[in-house]
């Protein structure tokens, strides 16, 4: 199955950026206005909304670009080009999350901020997402990738435990039935389910 | 005895069910028509008669009050959806007028109730309560309603009735929730109280706020405040009361047994398993502030403490 994309090349990869820049720069517009004093639909608790759009984001990011390459494969889209770039915009979330979450849930207490970390296992499990993903950030570049050669490929392997941290982070805080949080753990299921298919057909092909 | 309902008192369905119904409806829609969050309907002619009537702020605070539009744009009502402004988009349309309270079980004058019934003349007044979700947020609320206890006595409960136990509306028909392929929890939302907790004087059914009828998204026509307990006590939309001998199995505490209990009475010292309930945002946070504040016991209305003697609230089964 093949599918065709017309979007001249030099236009895909700003696209990209546009896309993946939309949420925080709708959220962040929402945020202006609050702190302008309008009554938006973040003003009554904006600690609590900002916290769960960008950590929705973060995630939908995260997995989004987890499937590109299975995207290439199936359908042969060749979108996996851009995951570096879908990649680290999902860690602009995964910062933005972290910064709302210290300031606007916790008033900047850094005592109380520590607390809830080691406190809360579902807070633990998103640091320990957040601590995955900041090695496979700072060997972004195509010089660490050079430099790394075998070991960049092992290195990158992490964002596997950092997707299935995350998404328990977020499945471990609903109170009750949550669509998103259900979407996103269907979709991480359904890529590692690919990932493990494909990687035992090819381990049965080694053996033979 | 003046005050108290009789069998006379109680209005055929088949006339009450006719009342007003259309002009109702057509009050919400041009609601619904104008932005989603000012989509209040127009509330019962009887109901806006009795609270332009005139009430007494018989509990006043030195608190800020929260603003009406944070407080009526940002709830919990899964009824209507699990999004805080879900409330607010889809209640617009919601029908509170005809509306009758089914009152049964161990009491002398059960009966089907309507709703203008049960309001009595004059017995309306404005108390300004802290509201303390089990999320860690709160807002200050001027209410209007009555005492449950005024209700409860007119029914004459009988030495059996040891709780009493709410339920909210069912009807999927005007509830996307309750229509949903996977709702939120199992409805309809059931509520209940000791009777010494319901007969408490600052237990209180709510039928307007902010000096008006109750919005629809914050569970018009009447509605449950008990304001040292969590929020999620205070059940919206009731349509039966039933007093029982035996304590009501409650939504949220058959749904998570771990998480929420039948007291949940607010309390600083007792963690909620997956956060803390020793502070809480005070809402709105103006000027993008957390507005962390001490979280007090039995939300700073010490005086239902003499309820608990006895009694660990630190046991899992008086949470």
């Amino acid at each position: 199955m093949s599918v065709q994309i017309s979007l001249p090349q030099p236009l895909r990869r700003p696209l990209v950026h546009v896309l993946c820049a939309l949420p925080l720069l709708y959220w962040g517009w929402q945020t202006v206005l609050t702190a302008q004093g309008q009554f938006t639909v973040i003003s009554t608790d904006p600690g609590a909304v900002l916290a769960d759009k960008s950590g929705f984001w973060a995630i939908n990011l995260l997995l989004a670009s987890l499937a590109l390459t299975p995207l290439q494969r199936l359908f042969r889209l060749r979108w996996v080009r851009y995951r570096r770039a879908v990649g680290l915009w999902a860690f602009v979330y995964v910062l933005t999350h972290i910064l709302v979450f210290y300031t606007l849930i916790l008033g900047r207490d850094l005592a109380e901020f520590w607390h809830e970390v080691v406190e809360r296992p579902y807070i633990l499990l998103g640091a320990l997402a957040a601590l995955l993903l900041l090695p496979l950030v700072l060997t972004s570049t195509q010089a660490a990738m050079r430099l790394l050669k075998k070991r960049w490929q092992q290195l990158h392997y992490l964002v596997y435990p950092a997707a299935i941290l995350a998404v328990i982070h977020q499945l471990w805080q609903v109170k009750s039935f949550e669509i998103g949080a259900v979407i996103h753990t269907l979709v991480l299921v359904l890529l590692l389910g690919l990932r493990l298919h494909w990687w035992l057909r090819s381990a049965r092909r080694r053996v033979s | 005895m003046a005050d108290r309902l009789t069998e006379n008192d109680v209005t055929p369905k088949h006339i009450y069910l006719r009342r007003r119904e259309f002009m109702a409806g057509g009050a919400a829609m041009l609601g619904a028509l104008t932005l989603g969050r000012d989509a209040l309907a127009t509330p019962a002619d009887w109901m806006q008669q009795k609270i332009g009537a005139g009430f007494d702020t018989t509990m006043a605070t030195d608190e800020r009050i929260t603003p009406f539009e944070d407080a009526s744009t940002y709830n919990n009502y899964f009824e209507f959806g699990t999004g805080k402004s879900d409330p607010v988009n889809r209640s617009g349309d919601f029908r509170t007028d005809p509306w009758s309270v089914e009152i049964g079980g161990h009491c002398r004058n059960p009966g089907t109730y309507a709703l203008e019934d049960i309001v009595q003349p004059k017995d309306l007044e404005e108390r300004i309560y802290r509201l303390r979700c089990v999320e860690a947020w709160s807002m200050v609320i001027p209410w209007l309603g009555f005492p449950l206890a005024s209700l409860i006595e007119r029914m004459e409960p009988t030495s059996d009735a040891k709780y009493v136990r709410f339920e909210t509306l069912y009807d999927p028909d005007q509830y996307p929730n309750q229509r949903a392929w996977f709702p939120a929890m199992d409805y309809p939302y059931v509520e209940g109280l000791r009777m010494d907790e319901a007969m408490h004087p600052l237990t209180l059914m709510a039928v307007g706020m902010y000096g008006e009828a109750l919005p629809n998204q914050n569970g018009a026509p009447m509605r449950l405040v008990v304001p040292w307990k969590y929020g999620f006590k205070s059940i919206k939309a009731i349509v039966k009361i039933e007093f029982v001998s035996e304590q009501p199995a409650n939504s949220w505490a058959v749904m998570q047994p771990r998480e929420y209990g039948f007291y949940a009475n607010v309390n600083p010292n007792v963690d909620h398993p997956r956060w803390s309930q020793a502070t809480e945002r005070r809402l709105p946070s103006t000027g993008l502030q957390a507005n962390r504040i001490p979280t007090r016991m039995f939300n700073g209305y010490e005086e239902v403490a003499h309820l608990y003697e006895g009694m660990d609230l630190t046991r899992h089964r008086y949470i």
